[in-house]
């Protein structure tokens, strides 16, 4: 059974913990930004509502509550700039739990990326302020264009 | 945090469901079966996205029934420790507040609710600093970071803070 | 279809029987093209099976004669399931005893199983039905009457 000392997703141990815990198909799962879950629910959605036709009455709890979540709390919502982010974000040497983060919450400020993903701080990553800054613009200008 | 992710389970397929449609019941049953539930090591399974492959059946000695291996994708809600997620509060009380983080449960005792906010209680009970420009009450947005998961067989309960940097309220429902 | 005039005679299998229980062992039998629905050829499930088998595929070494035990149970598993409303791959003349549509299939080489047959190393050779010789001395017992 899991313990929660064990995973400390700010410290990014995520991976070797997983590993531990034999939580091995972790480390082959993508994260995802709440922006790429609402595409891929909704498209769910469409083919239980098509495939059950008329007599959809409700969608089972968990999707449904997942997708009002996602369609929420996403930052970015046409398709083709939520790739984008991603493309972005992956050039900046992040692991996946961390590109998922700050694209979720979008933080508007190097201290508040640093403060909401704690990993960033760690020497010798290659994140100094200035380029966490860009970050940050580059996402900020996805947005805008959106 | 949502996680895409591939998972194998054995599904056991009754004879009446051969045939030319094998696949497609096998398939359907997954989904019934898969979708909407809990399991404490890959946390919830929101959705299947795509099938991988399915491996040979082998035959139930005794029971007619044949079981098959499946690989399939899907999208899964885990919550980890440390994970700094936004949430909509549910539930309001003088000893903290209940939030949902899609199909997560997220409970923020006083405690870690900073110390300038005070309960008050009333037809909508809400936590208010002094000066009451800060309101968390039902369906406020909170961003908040998860201190500690409760993971079990079929259930993941979580603990949460706002007791920190940029943590706390985004949205007020009153306001927007 | 064949299947359709079978539905309408085994009342008493109309409900689903309990779960069965998941028991570890050595399967003999496993289900190889059950999707081949009498003339339906070619289904994405089959044609990978057949990779995989070619993949691991070594010369043969045991006998291409199916022995009688592996007869009695594939008739009996067969029979269990065409009991249990699984659809039948044979045309039927009137036939509505189980075991007498299991032996049908098996004469015409429907029954769509592979055997697993395993040697004293734990290795194990793949045979399909189709592929096995029944032997003439059986056939007539298969043949039925």
């Amino acid at each position: 059974m899991l313990r929660a000392e064990d995973e400390d997703a700010s410290e990014l141990k995520l991976g070797d913990v997983t590993m531990r815990l034999g939580l091995s198909d972790f480390l082959k799962a993508k994260c995802l930004m709440n922006s790429e879950v609402a595409i891929l629910l909704e498209h769910r959605c469409d083919q239980m509502k098509h495939m059950s036709g008329e007599s959809m009455h409700q969608l089972p709890q968990v999707l449904e509550k997942s997708l009002q979540y996602v369609k929420r709390f996403s930052r970015f919502t046409n398709q083709g700039s939520v790739k984008q982010v991603r493309e972005v974000l992956s050039r900046y040497q992040l692991a996946e739990f961390e590109l998922a983060v700050i694209g979720n919450l979008c933080p508007e400020t190097v201290e508040e990326a640093k403060a909401v993903v704690p990993s960033l701080k760690t020497k010798g990553r290659g994140h100094d302020d200035e380029a966490i800054d860009r970050l940050l613009n580059d996402l900020m200008m996805i947005k805008k264009f959106e | 945090m949502f996680f895409h992710i591939v998972l194998e389970r054995n599904m056991q397929l009754h004879p009446r469901h051969f045939g030319r449609n094998l696949r497609e019941n096998l398939v359907s049953k997954l989904m019934k079966d898969v979708e909407g539930t809990c399991s404490g090591q890959h946390g919830f399974v929101v959705a299947i996205t795509g099938i991988e492959n399915i491996g040979k059946g082998m035959i139930r000695d005794g029971t007619g029934f044949v079981s098959f291996p499946i690989k399939y994708q899907c999208v899964v809600f885990r919550p980890f420790k440390g994970e700094i997620l936004e949430a909509v509060v549910t539930m309001v009380n003088k000893m903290g507040f209940f939030a949902e983080a899609g199909p997560v449960q997220i409970f923020v005792s006083n405690h870690l609710i900073p110390d300038d906010m005070e309960f008050q209680i009333g037809d909508m009970p809400n936590y208010t600093t002094s000066d009451g420009s800060v309101k968390i009450q039902k369906d406020s947005e909170v961003r908040l970071k998860i201190i500690g998961t409760r993971v079990d067989a079929t259930e993941i309960f979580c603990i949460g803070t706002i007791k920190d940097d940029f943590l706390g309220v985004i949205n007020d429902p009153t306001t927007a | 279809m064949a299947d359709d005039d079978y539905n309408d005679v085994d009342m008493g299998y109309q409900d689903e029987p309990p779960e069965p229980e998941i028991e570890e062992g050595a399967e003999e039998v496993d289900v190889d093209n059950l999707n081949n629905d009498d003339d339906v050829a070619g289904d994405p499930i089959e044609a990978e099976e057949k990779e995989e088998q070619e993949g691991v595929e070594r010369p043969r070494k045991t006998s291409k004669y199916m022995t009688k035990y592996e007869r009695a149970r594939i008739l009996g598993t067969r029979a269990l399931q065409i009991s249990m409303n699984a659809p039948v791959m044979v045309e039927l003349e009137g036939e509505t005893d189980p075991l007498e549509i299991a032996m049908k299939e098996l004469r015409e080489r429907k029954i769509p199983f592979t055997i697993r047959r395993y040697l004293p190393d734990g290795s194990y050779e793949d045979w399909g039905v189709d592929e096995l010789i029944v032997e003439d001395s059986w056939k007539r017992q298969v043949g039925g009457d």
